[in-house]
């Protein structure tokens, strides 16, 4: 890591971990969604609910609630988290840098666009992946516990959710240089993270078997790869500023 | 100086702008610090924020750059941050172009204060001094937080600073690697009449031995701290000028006061026909040379009957060079 970038990275590591309410917010769903969704599904289980077959997108084949959990539920889960998290820590480091008008302090300094955002978004991947991974791991646990899933499962979940969270920054930043104000922020921010669930829903219920989530991994890498691309081509502190 | 009037040209002007050019006699050369050529910048809409400027400020060079606002004075500062593309145009500082790879080279020799940014509320002053310390790899923390009054605040977060304190942190942190370049975006604006008289003084000791541009609205604060003027409006430069030649340039006042009041003294120096403009006490007298003309002057005033009390030559200040050459220009 270079001199500026690790200089920049050090002071939005330490911002980030010191905004209580960005990690409160950041952390709320994954461990939502990882853990008391997650128990609250199982318990419903092994209580005896959901032994009833679902017919899934008018598939002919019925699948069990074991199946459902295993193979749609726990990836749209963990999906939803790694997608949350770094959506609003980035959020908050960007436009809140612009907001507050310190973006200002910034770009006074011999730092270039691309150290500050490369700094911002290394800062984030950190940050998200030291919480969703605690929270994954304490998921895979209990998951492991009950019996409902598999090594070669686990391992593909982790997948899609590292895959989920480079997505996921790296659609912060394309809001960050194409949006100039809040409201067309959470627009372009719905049009790129609003669709993934369902596309995901849309695969895991098409390809019953655990291919699917290779393919939802793929996706996001696909996705995150072209987010990355657009960045590059936008990036500037004009961008940055909200004022090209 | 040199005047030139529309559409005259010369190879040693050194602002180049559609227009009347009151140009520095100097040429441009490679002591220029900072360059812009024919630099246009547009922003969303379109408004036209600066068109076809060029100036240089000379390495050394203390210069303000005043204008009414929408002049184009922070887009300047703003295009030699490398925080805004020209439309068209070159920006270079310190021979590098702000677009070019040497351009973070460049920004470690230049110090920079901001128009009212924002501050961090979550950083200390010395997480921020040692922050801007370790971007710019030289200077010394502590000593500069002593050398502007910030020790007793050191652990104090940015955003609980007061306005002055703030105002100070900002410019320890534009000198705390000893730049040779500063670049000041309206550093008093926004601030009580004590505290921009304290940052005037921290500044004036900053911007000694260094090239400075700074933005500004404050005449007198120009005046105060600056040896050369460029007045921008429209985003064109009017002027680009040592302070000292546009006043010896420009005719002084000759401030008069008569005992039988302003309307007496104003007719009979209408019957003089004299170029003369009323004022509280009295009247403005006009005159290309006062000092020559004006024992005449008073003589005549005497014998017409008018009793003058008082005869003052007044220099002309910043602010009249700079209202004559805005609405004349």
């Amino acid at each position: 890591m270079s001199h500026p970038l690790r200089t920049l990275f050090r002071k939005e590591a330490r911002q980030i971990t010191r905004s209580r309410k960005t990690v409160a917010a950041a952390a709320l769903v994954p461990a939502l969604m990882l853990i008391f969704v997650t128990t609250g599904d199982i318990v419903t289980l092994k209580l005896g609910f959901g032994k009833k077959p679902i017919y899934l997108l008018s598939s002919s084949h019925a699948v069990s609630g074991t199946f459902l959990l295993r193979h749609y539920t726990l990836p749209i889960l963990v999906s939803i988290s790694a997608l949350v998290t770094p959506s609003i820590v980035m959020g908050d480091v960007l436009f809140g840098e612009r907001e507050r008008r310190t973006l200002d302090l910034l770009v006074a300094l011999p730092v270039s666009a691309f150290h500050v955002v490369l700094a911002k978004l290394l800062a984030v991947l950190l940050f998200a992946v030291s919480v969703t991974v605690p929270l994954f791991a304490l998921n895979v646990l209990i998951v492991h516990l009950f019996g409902y899933a598999s090594f070669t499962q686990t391992v593909s979940l982790f997948e899609i959710m590292l895959c989920a969270i480079c997505y996921s920054a790296a659609s912060a930043l394309v809001i960050a240089f194409v949006a100039g104000e809040a409201r067309a922020a959470n627009i372009v921010s719905g049009l790129l993270l609003g669709p993934i669930v369902p596309l995901e829903g849309l695969i895991l219920g098409g390809i019953k078997s655990e291919i699917a989530l290779s393919i939802c991994a793929l996706l996001l890498l696909c996705l995150t790869a072209f987010c990355l691309t657009w960045s590059i081509r936008l990036l500037s502190f004009e961008r940055l500023f909200g004022t090209a | 100086m040199r005047c030139f009037a529309q559409g005259e040209h010369s190879d040693v002007t050194r602002s180049r702008t559609p227009g009347y050019h009151w140009a520095m006699s100097a040429p441009s050369g490679a002591d220029a610090a900072i360059d812009l050529q024919g630099v246009t910048k547009l922003y969303p809409g379109p408004v036209r924020a600066l068109d076809k400027v060029t100036l240089e400020v000379r390495k050394g060079e203390l210069c303000c750059l005043l204008g009414p606002n929408g002049a184009g004075k922070t887009t300047i500062i703003r295009l030699l941050q490398g925080a805004l593309s020209a439309t068209e145009g070159t920006v270079r500082v310190l021979g590098a172009d702000v677009h070019g790879k040497g351009l973070i080279e460049a920004k470690r020799q230049i110090g920079i204060v901001p128009q009212s940014p924002g501050m961090y509320p979550d950083l200390s002053v010395r997480e921020y001094l040692s922050f801007v310390r370790d971007l710019y790899g030289k200077g010394d923390v502590e000593r500069t937080a002593v050398s502007y009054g910030l020790e007793e605040y050191i652990d104090r977060t940015l955003s609980t600073l007061s306005g002055g304190f703030q105002r100070r942190l900002l410019v320890a942190a534009a000198v705390i690697s000893e730049p040779s370049v500063l670049l000041l975006d309206e550093p008093t604006v926004g601030l009580d009449p004590l505290a921009a008289a304290d940052t005037r003084r921290l500044l004036q000791a900053a911007m000694a031995g260094r090239t400075v541009l700074m933005s500004t609205h404050n005449l007198a604060e120009a005046e105060e701290l600056c040896n050369t003027v460029i007045i921008l409006r429209r985003g064109t430069v009017l002027v680009h000028e040592r302070i000292e030649d546009l006043r010896r340039q420009a005719a002084p006042r000759v401030h008069l006061a008569a005992r039988q009041g302003q309307e007496v003294l104003g007719r009979v120096l209408t019957e003089f026909n004299m170029r003369w403009t009323p004022n509280e006490a009295g009247a403005w007298l006009h005159l290309l040379e006062p000092e020559g003309e004006m024992p005449d002057v008073l003589r005549r005033l005497l014998a017409a009957g008018v009793d003058v009390y008082e005869c003052r030559i007044v220099p002309p200040t910043l602010e009249d060079l700079f209202v004559e050459v805005v609405t004349r220009i």
